[in-house]
């Protein structure tokens, strides 16, 4: 896996569809995924969730870093996940998609790409909200199960993110309980999704791991 | 009824679509006969297009002067875009390319219409798409494929199809299980 920063090689140069992937901190231990995508010109663009009630069809900038998609995807997956990339980017309005713990998949109506408003409270993270844009077209990138629930680590996260998130003014009392239960569910780094794109699919966990960490070291390399 | 992706819809209109050379009286006495479409020949060739479907003469195969269309099986004539898209889908690569059929397939979704994608499904033209096209039509209708009666027999010929390509069907159609 190569992985680049925009300036060692521009986000134009992406074969169709790949991952983005940026810090919020200088060890590397916030961070975040976005997919990047060229649909009609060669301008690439990103589709992301990058806070409550926040996805964001966007361009791409200096803080991300990027690399294509693994040789698991060949040029009919990438076109494929491209339009529904942008099928699912036309489908939901900038606010439409909410924040939180929630990880079973089937968010997204696959049928229409719209993020099911109508179940109660949902919530999803950058790195699921990846996970059910390519599920959606029949791509399940990994095994979830995989993935354990009640890791220490991840709940003191989670906790951290109602802090920052959802305890906002605006934010209904329903969501915000539905999400305190939430706390300890399985949590899929963002790192983790990202490199699940670059082996066989479905990835289990170990699978991906050292691929992370590989992808954490360069976050962090870039952020000093 | 039918959804078009631009939100429009066909009504009966389509069941009306004016002959352009046709004897008054021919008219007047096939409409008697009942709900159909009459369409005069535009020539005296005979077409082989994958738009005329289930053409048969009413005056018998020599008469020459015009054909009826049983417009029960005529999905085509109801979904021009898919229509459209079918002429050209043989070399269909790109994401952009594929896109109006993805577009075309959702907005059917959204009308809750699983009738009109089973007959897409049933009357694929596998022989004039690209590999591309076939697989975006299987995992565009994946997700409903227990509405759908005809999506396994679907998958199944696509799978033939990329298989007789020389390509690899189990890797390209991987996770549509």
């Amino acid at each position: 896996m190569e992985i680049f920063s925009p300036d060692e090689k521009a986000f134009s140069d992406v074969d169709v569809v790949g991952v983005a992937v940026a810090t919020g901190d200088r060890c590397a231990r916030q961070n975040h995924v976005a997919i990047l995508y060229k649909f009609g010109s060669n301008i690439p663009k990103l589709l992301h969730l990058a806070g409550h009630e926040d996805l964001r069809s966007s361009f791409p900038n200096e803080k991300y870093l990027w690399f294509d998609l693994g040789e698991s995807f060949d040029d009919i997956d990438r076109a494929i996940i491209c339009a529904h990339v942008h099928k699912v980017s036309e489908a939901n309005s900038g606010n439409s998609v909410f924040y939180g713990f929630d990880y079973e998949g089937k968010y997204l109506d696959p049928e229409t790409g719209v993020f099911k408003s109508s179940m109660p409270a949902i919530g999803l993270t950058c790195a699921t909200f990846f996970l059910e844009v390519l599920d959606s077209c029949g791509y399940q990138i990994i095994h979830r199960e995989s993935w354990l629930k009640g890791q220490k680590a991840d709940i003191k996260w989670q906790k951290k993110m109602i802090e920052v998130y959802l305890k906002g003014p605006g934010v209904p009392q329903v969501f915000l309980e539905r999400q305190k239960k939430n706390v300890g569910n399985r949590r899929y780094l963002p790192e983790e999704v990202a490199a699940a794109t670059q082996v066989e699919i479905p990835a289990v966990r170990g699978d991906v791991k050292m691929l992370a960490y590989g992808i954490r070291k360069k976050l962090k390399f870039r952020e000093r | 009824m039918y959804s078009l992706p631009g939100g429009s819809d066909v009504y009966e209109n389509v069941f009306f679509k004016r002959p352009r050379k046709i004897n008054v009286s021919i008219v007047a006495a096939v409409v008697a006969v009942g709900f159909v479409c009459f369409e005069a020949p535009l020539s005296t060739e005979s077409s082989d297009s994958m738009l005329d479907s289930e053409y048969y003469s009413i005056d018998g195969p020599d008469s020459g002067i015009f054909s009826v269309t049983n417009y029960e099986s005529s999905l085509l004539d109801d979904l021009p875009w898919l229509a459209d898209f079918y002429e050209s889908a043989e070399n269909i690569k790109s994401a952009e390319m594929i896109y109006p059929l993805i577009a075309g397939i959702t907005n059917l979704f959204s009308a809750k219409d699983y009738e009109t994608i089973n007959k897409i499904l049933i009357e694929v033209p596998l022989d004039k798409l690209s590999p591309t096209v076939m697989v975006a039509l299987m995992r565009t209708t994946f997700p409903a494929r227990n509405k759908l009666g005809n999506w396994k027999g679907a998958v199944q010929s696509v799978s033939d199809s990329l298989k007789s390509r020389g390509l690899n069907s189990a890797r390209i159609l991987r996770g549509l299980e």
